[in-house]
């Protein structure tokens, strides 16, 4: 079992990932600090972060997550192309996923963390 | 002829064609070598009959040219009556039944069959073991063979230690050939997953330069060696070496498969997301049009691996506020999965959830919504 932080500030794609995520343990964050701060007090072991966000960017998100652990495996997800992804991967993210994601890759991606 | 003479005609036919399809194989003409091969199983029979060890040794090139082909229904058919007349003639503990056992357990592994797989890997060390001694460069492929298992299955740490062992039984040998540098190659996947680009980069170069020396600069694998290098320029964000190395690419794959092979595809689309990184919004949509196109030509209209491209140019568009680009894009999209994998899926849910997202973000609340509830209808019917 793994504890996987979503950040994603669309509500109903986020609900999506908690129906299909259902075998890990979730934390639902929808904006850059509560990011942050989940992560701060959950150590999750994989962060699916959503880079555009409200109040915080999931590119300063991402920033700020690897200060606190640098260990940290960050997926970032946009549906904004390769120039904001090529930024993530700046901050510290592992890997970057386009929108729309498809579901083995997903999967896919997230057990490979999982693995490490 | 006498029967004498005609038996060393067939043997010496059979040599000379056997040695022809490695050669096309080696050189990447694949559907030569096929039917060479072919003709030496024909041969074969004809002249040690259909039970014989070199029977076994044609069907066996036939399965690996197969198998780099993708028909890996008929690759097993062929590997598996190979494996059981080498059985048959040399029994368990031998040489070639442990290289037959490690080309099915390959066979497998392509077809995604990774539990049949394993034991058949494990079997093929252990005779070499015992056949060779723990030092054997036959040992080397097949402890590299295990760790690509391993490494599929994720399971990092145990394909990390095989991968060491491989090289370092190769490096004790002095090897130069393509096996050292799949090994390399592959530990350098797992240091990239890992994050230790550097690392990564260092044994990719170090395959790159095996490769280039043991195989021409021309083969089709040298292409496959710099794109994963470019990769990692990619995730490094140095872009202009990127570009670079994927414009080499493209100049040997077009060279090997020529200019309308859908492998170019994937390379243009590489190009354009390096484009679209440093910014250079009008190459990027030029690439990526380029791909969505040279797919539908090779590969119709319909099929599932132009939806990263489609998808990719939304992207773009979206980025930059080119809503009905985008729109027009990621509807294709969708329309693409849904004659591919039928409505009920889940990637079909997920890029309309995307485009709800998008209609959202423009402040078209209704379509948002309407695309929303049948995304939700949807997944909730796969749920059920």
């Amino acid at each position: 079992m793994a504890k996987i932080l979503i950040v994603e500030d669309y509500k109903d794609l986020s609900e999506f990932y908690q129906e299909f995520l259902d075998e890990d343990t979730l934390l639902i964050a929808s904006d850059g600090e509560e990011a942050v701060s989940l992560y701060k007090e959950n150590k999750p072991d994989i962060v699916m972060m959503d880079l555009k966000l409200p109040k915080k960017s999931g590119i300063e998100a991402t920033k700020e997550i690897m200060k606190i652990d640098p260990s940290a495996k960050i997926i970032a997800i946009t549906a904004y192309g390769s120039t904001i992804g090529s930024k993530a991967l700046e901050a510290g993210a592992k890997e970057v996923l386009r929108k729309p994601i498809r579901f083995n890759e997903l999967r896919d991606t997230i057990s490979k963390y999982k693995s490490l | 002829m006498d029967s004498k003479n005609q038996e060393k005609t067939l043997d010496e036919l059979w040599d000379n064609t056997i040695f022809k399809a490695i050669n096309c194989y080696r050189e990447g003409k694949y559907n030569e070598a096929a039917e060479l091969a072919k003709l030496s199983i024909d041969i074969a029979k004809k002249a040690y009959g259909k039970d014989s060890t070199k029977v076994a040794v044609s069907m066996n090139n036939l399965s690996l040219i197969y198998e780099v082909q993708g028909n890996y229904s008929e690759a097993e058919n062929l590997s598996i009556k190979a494996l059981a007349i080498w059985e048959k003639i040399l029994g368990s503990d031998n040489s070639d039944v442990a290289t037959s056992l490690n080309n099915l357990a390959g066979i497998y592994v392509s077809r995604g069959k990774y539990k049949e797989a394993e034991p058949l890997y494990k079997k093929s060390i252990e005779i070499k073991e015992k056949l060779f001694g723990p030092s054997n460069i036959e040992l080397a492929t097949s402890y590299n063979n295990l760790a690509d298992l391993y490494r599929l299955q994720k399971k990092y740490n145990e394909a990390e230690s095989l991968y060491l062992k491989s090289i370092d039984i190769f490096e004790h040998n002095k090897d130069k050939s393509s096996s050292i540098a799949s090994a390399l190659n592959n530990l350098a996947e797992i240091y990239k997953i890992r994050g230790n680009y550097s690392e990564a980069l260092k044994l990719h170069k170090r395959a790159f330069e095996i490769w280039k020396n043991s195989l021409g600069p021309d083969h089709p694998d040298i292409a496959t060696a710099i794109n994963n290098i470019a990769g990692i320029y990619y995730l490094e964000g140095n872009q202009v070496e990127a570009e670079k190395l994927y414009k080499e690419v493209l100049e040997i794959d077009e060279k090997a498969y020529g200019k309308n092979h859908h492998f170019n595809a994937m390379t243009f689309n590489n190009i354009a997301l390096v484009k679209e990184a440093m910014g250079a919004y009008g190459d990027a949509e030029k690439y990526f049009k380029e791909a969505i196109n040279l797919s539908e030509k090779t590969l119709g209209e319909n099929h599932p691996s132009i939806v990263t491209f489609v998808n990719n140019l939304a992207g773009l568009y979206r980025a930059r506020e080119i809503y009905p680009e985008a729109e027009y894009y990621f509807k294709k999209g969708i329309l693409i999965l849904e004659k591919a994998f039928g409505v009920k899926n889940p990637d079909v849910a997920m890029a309309m959830l995307n485009l709800a997202e998008m209609y959202e973000s423009e402040g078209k609340i209704e379509e948002a919504k309407r695309l929303s509830d049948s995304a939700k209808s949807i997944y909730k019917k796969i749920l059920k």
